[in-house]
């Protein structure tokens, strides 16, 4: 059994871009589950459903979620009372991690991390997981700290005090992003335009609705 | 409120950069309150960095307003300025709160069309300034939460930024992500 756990950020990014349907596709040529935290479900879904701009875009999500392709945690046993749990923890991990003017920072909230705090209970289960997720600092604090560090004091103007991360599941933690799911889905043909015009339009549109790639990044796809 | 120094000394040189309509130094003012509301976290912080912006772009836009609308408003906002510099100083949040509401509801006798122009101005403004505080390294879900707007906002408006283009947020190898992407669906 594998699973595709999506955070708020790639949904919202693919149906601003009317890219749903790509989850679809996809899901058809899993041999597994993609799925949703509850507080996915809020940011995702509940939130925008009372601001009009964003409402159609989050239908078109709850419609994943009615037809069974998003599932939620339970459906691989893993129940709300120990993701909720366990996204405490991981939330205490990481946001005394990084020290500025001697306070702690809080970097990540509960719908990021609670997609880490599943990708863990689905490890301790032999679940092989990967978390979908297009905003730039969960993924940046589990791969590569030093470089948020560098990036806050930069940005910050202040000095930025690095403890080591101790929970291990932030390490543990495979992420990719709405981009990557696009090249799969391009190159496994699920896709109808077929032309390399439809994948540049593609990564720039996820791009430019939320998705952390940069130019350089996406002209190193196109070039594959 | 946390950095109450800092606050006065930015409110009170707000004041001056309003008086002469200098936007340039009004938007350096809200990226100082910024820098300090990304580390502090403080919702009162964030919200005078807000305010502040959003004066900038009234000002900005002055001649896109009626001048008798846009004059009231405007005195309206420096009184309360004037106010939450008072309030700070006689160490009263409650009033400073009080004040900072009042100053993103607009006076009483405003024209529908610019209290609903007003009501956009905000709206805008704590999408940018979240946007800036997502550049400063917290997490979209932070931002979203300490800004008040929703995770679609922040999306939309930060994929328009060169966010994503800082070197420092590549943490692995195009071609390794790929790799993980495509066997995972193997």
């Amino acid at each position: 059994m594998k699973a595709v756990i999506f955070d708020s950020g790639a949904l919202i990014t693919l149906s601003m871009n009317s890219m749903l349907d790509i989850i679809r596709e996809l899901k058809k040529k899993f041999n597994g589950k993609f799925l949703i935290t509850k507080e996915v479900e809020y940011e995702s879904v509940i939130r925008p459903m009372q601001i009009k701009k964003y409402k159609l875009g989050a239908m078109n999500i709850k419609a994943l979620i009615d037809d069974k392709i998003l599932e939620f945690p339970n459906v691989v046993g893993a129940s709300e009372k120990e993701i909720s749990l366990r996204t405490k923890e991981l939330m205490n991990a990481a946001n005394s991690v990084f020290q500025a003017r001697d306070r702690n920072l809080h970097l990540i909230d509960v719908g990021e991390t609670s997609c880490v705090a599943l990708s863990s209970l689905l490890y301790h289960k032999n679940i092989q997981s990967v978390i979908v997720i297009d905003e730039r600092t969960t993924r940046m604090l589990s791969e590569k700290p030093e470089n948020l560090q560098q990036l806050m004091e930069s940005k910050l103007h202040t000095k930025i005090m690095r403890l080591p991360l101790k929970d291990h599941a932030f390490r543990e933690t495979e992420f990719i992003r709405s981009a990557e799911l696009v090249y799969v889905a391009y190159k496994k043909g699920l896709v109808k335009n077929k032309s390399k015009d439809m994948l540049d339009a593609m990564l720039y549109g996820v791009k430019f609705k939320g998705c952390s790639i940069s130019n350089e990044e996406i002209k190193e796809i196109e070039k594959l | 409120m946390q950095e109450k120094e800092h606050v006065l000394e930015v409110l009170q040189n707000t004041k001056k950069a309003a008086r002469n309509e200098d936007i340039i130094e009004l938007k350096s003012l809200s990226d100082q309150t910024i820098h300090t509301a990304s580390i502090e976290q403080d919702s009162d912080n964030v919200i005078v960095a807000v305010v502040i912006y959003a004066l900038s772009k009234l000002i900005e836009r002055k001649s896109r307003y009626m001048a008798k609308d846009y004059q009231e408003y405007i005195n309206h906002y420096t009184v309360m300025i004037d106010e939450l510099i008072d309030s700070i100083k006689k160490n009263d949040p409650k009033r400073f709160q009080q004040h900072l509401k009042e100053i993103m509801s607009g006076s009483g006798k405003l024209s529908e069309h610019l209290r609903r122009t007003i009501e956009d101005l905000f709206r805008k403004a704590r999408i940018n300034k979240a946007s800036k505080v997502y550049e400063h390294g917290l997490s979209m879900g932070t931002t979203a939460k300490l800004l008040d707007i929703s995770l679609w906002e922040l999306a939309e408006y930060s994929g328009q930024t060169g966010i994503a283009d800082v070197p420092l947020t590549q943490t692995m190898d195009v071609k390794k992500r790929l790799n993980i992407a495509m066997e995972m669906f193997s």
